[in-house]
């Protein structure tokens, strides 16, 4: 190696990252070269000055916040999936006849769906059977053996083409595509298929007014939309969701009535505690700690972990408030 | 691959969330501590190992099970911190004020560590010297500042820093030497 070269290694020879034969190299050419002595010096000077930088530590309680976030981003993914999942097979089984592959045509056609469209051309589906009861399904008209046609035209947009099979000689092709279709739907927020549309918005609209206005709408209908039943795990799913995790208080606050309608179980226990000793916001704590001490009054509950969460707020929150009602809600569950 | 890291990825293959972090918890605090050197913030850091997990926990499927597990972590971690350096840069206009949080923040994080200093003097010395090599540090490019990262602060052998960012040990050598070179300019006035 030249004295270019070697001067070039000085600072992986400073980390001692060279390899046996390299270091040797340098050793002999650092015994002749002054200059590429006094090269090291500086970089030795440079190394210190550069080493002395503050840090980020990552502390173990630094770790556990970002697996504590990462924890919710997974649920949030996994109900995202399951959500997009049951809506994909709940749409598809109501309108099959609509979406019947044509046996004997050429192309085998795979739907998929996007987000917030689901299939179909507007037209089909724009009136009503009976408000309440069911979804706008009008989808006589259809012919299963034009279907591939009609992903063609109107407001259909395609993506995602893939070619299964090619074969030139015979003209055969088959081939998947989603197919995104706008669609307008009218029903009843006591309607599964509708619950479930909404809990995928809560759960994937950007847009936070879409949000609100889906939670709010379970909200609304309160035991309603269970009618006393359990609710619809992935409709649930999506509230504790949006209460634990979305960034703005007004969905969550919304999420938290609707929540506090359902049957009050152990999932939705625990994301109210979750509110009431992790959310920053000091109303949303207060609202837990008013959900908890009206449903612990209503079933005559004294839950040892309501409890401890209520004394821990009203020794160590940061907002006098929200102390001041922790102390009172615990005197009231504790009689 | 061990056995009990293939049992657990096919378990999260199948969206078990529980099998997936035990899974990753074995290699995330170095992610995390890659992060935050990177950006020296831990906000930064946990959005960072966030997007990291979440796109290893999407390409699970994906995943050969050939290849080891920990080196497709550490190549999503350098992907990740590469492309975050070009959104943040993207987005910088987006809200002055927030921008003039995260400094406030970072300052009062300085302001932490020099405070364990004796002398004021000295603080203020060590604050704007961390605030010079901080703003040297930008001046790299993404690439070249994530390979002084690894291997200046934690070490890591070019090999490994190589097989992170899927390219040849001589363009790790050849980057290394350029971020030094700019930095050393950058800061003659201190070395």
């Amino acid at each position: 190696m030249n004295h270019k070269q070697i001067k070039e290694l000085l600072p992986i020879y400073l980390y001692g990252d060279l390899t046996a034969d390299e270091a040797k190299e340098v050793q002999l050419h650092l015994a002749a070269c002054g200059e590429c002595r006094a090269e090291l010096e500086s970089l030795k000077a440079f190394n210190d000055v550069v080493s002395n930088q503050p840090a980020v530590e990552v502390t173990d309680k630094l770790l556990n916040e970002a697996r504590e976030e990462l924890h919710t981003a997974l649920r949030r993914e996994t109900i995202r999936h399951s959500v997009f999942e049951k809506i994909v097979e709940g749409v598809t089984g109501i309108f099959t006849p609509r979406y019947q592959f044509a046996s004997g045509a050429a192309a085998a056609l795979l739907v998929g769906i996007g987000i917030g469209y689901i299939f179909f051309h507007q037209t089909n589906v724009e009136q009503t059977k009976e408000a309440g009861t069911s979804l706008a399904t009008e989808t006589s008209q259809s012919n299963p053996q034009s279907a591939a046609a009609d992903f063609l035209h109107g407001d259909t947009r395609t993506d995602n083409l893939h070619f299964l099979n090619l074969d030139p000689q015979s003209g055969q092709v088959e081939f998947t595509f989603d197919a995104v279709t706008p669609m307008r739907v009218k029903g009843n927020v006591n309607n599964a298929q509708v619950q479930k549309v909404m809990a995928h918005a809560i759960v994937n609209s950007d847009n936070p007014g879409v949000r609100l206005k889906a939670v709010n709408a379970l909200a609304e209908q309160g035991g309603s939309v269970t009618g006393g039943r359990d609710a619809d795990p992935a409709v649930k799913s999506a509230l504790v969701i949006a209460l634990k995790s979305d960034g703005n208080p007004g969905v969550r606050r919304e999420a938290l009535r609707a929540l506090l309608q359902m049957p009050f179980d152990k999932e939705i226990k625990e994301a109210v505690l979750f509110v009431l000793l992790h959310d920053k916001n000091s109303g949303m704590r207060v609202a837990a700690i008013n959900g908890l001490e009206l449903t612990s009054h209503e079933k005559r509950m004294n839950d040892a972990d309501v409890l401890n969460a209520l004394k821990k707020k009203m020794h160590s929150d940061d907002n006098n408030y929200v102390r001041l009602q922790a102390r009172t809600a615990l005197q009231e569950v504790s009689q | 691959m061990a056995p009990h890291e293939i049992e657990l990825i096919q378990k999260a293959r199948g969206g078990d969330v529980g099998a997936f972090e035990a899974l990753v918890y074995q290699y995330d605090k170095q992610v995390l501590t890659i992060a935050a050197r990177y950006v020296n913030s831990s906000d930064d850091a946990k959005d960072i190992y966030q997007e990291v997990f979440l796109r290893v926990y999407k390409g699970l499927k994906k995943f050969q099970l050939r290849s080891e597990f920990s080196t497709w972590i550490f190549r999503i971690t350098t992907n990740v911190c590469l492309s975050y350096h070009s959104r943040r840069k993207r987005h910088a206009h987006v809200s002055l004020d927030q921008e003039q949080d995260e400094n406030d923040g970072e300052t009062s994080h300085r302001d932490e560590i020099v405070s364990e200093e004796h002398s004021p003097h000295r603080q203020t010395e060590n604050a704007e010297l961390s605030l010079r090599v901080e703003e040297a540090m930008n001046v790299l490019s993404p690439q070249q500042k994530l390979i002084f990262t690894l291997k200046h602060y934690q070490g890591y052998k070019l090999n490994e820093i190589a097989s992170m960012l899927e390219c040849s040990e001589g363009t790790v050598k050849k980057q290394l030497f350029t971020a030094v070179r700019r930095l050393r300019n950058q800061l003659k006035e201190f070395a």
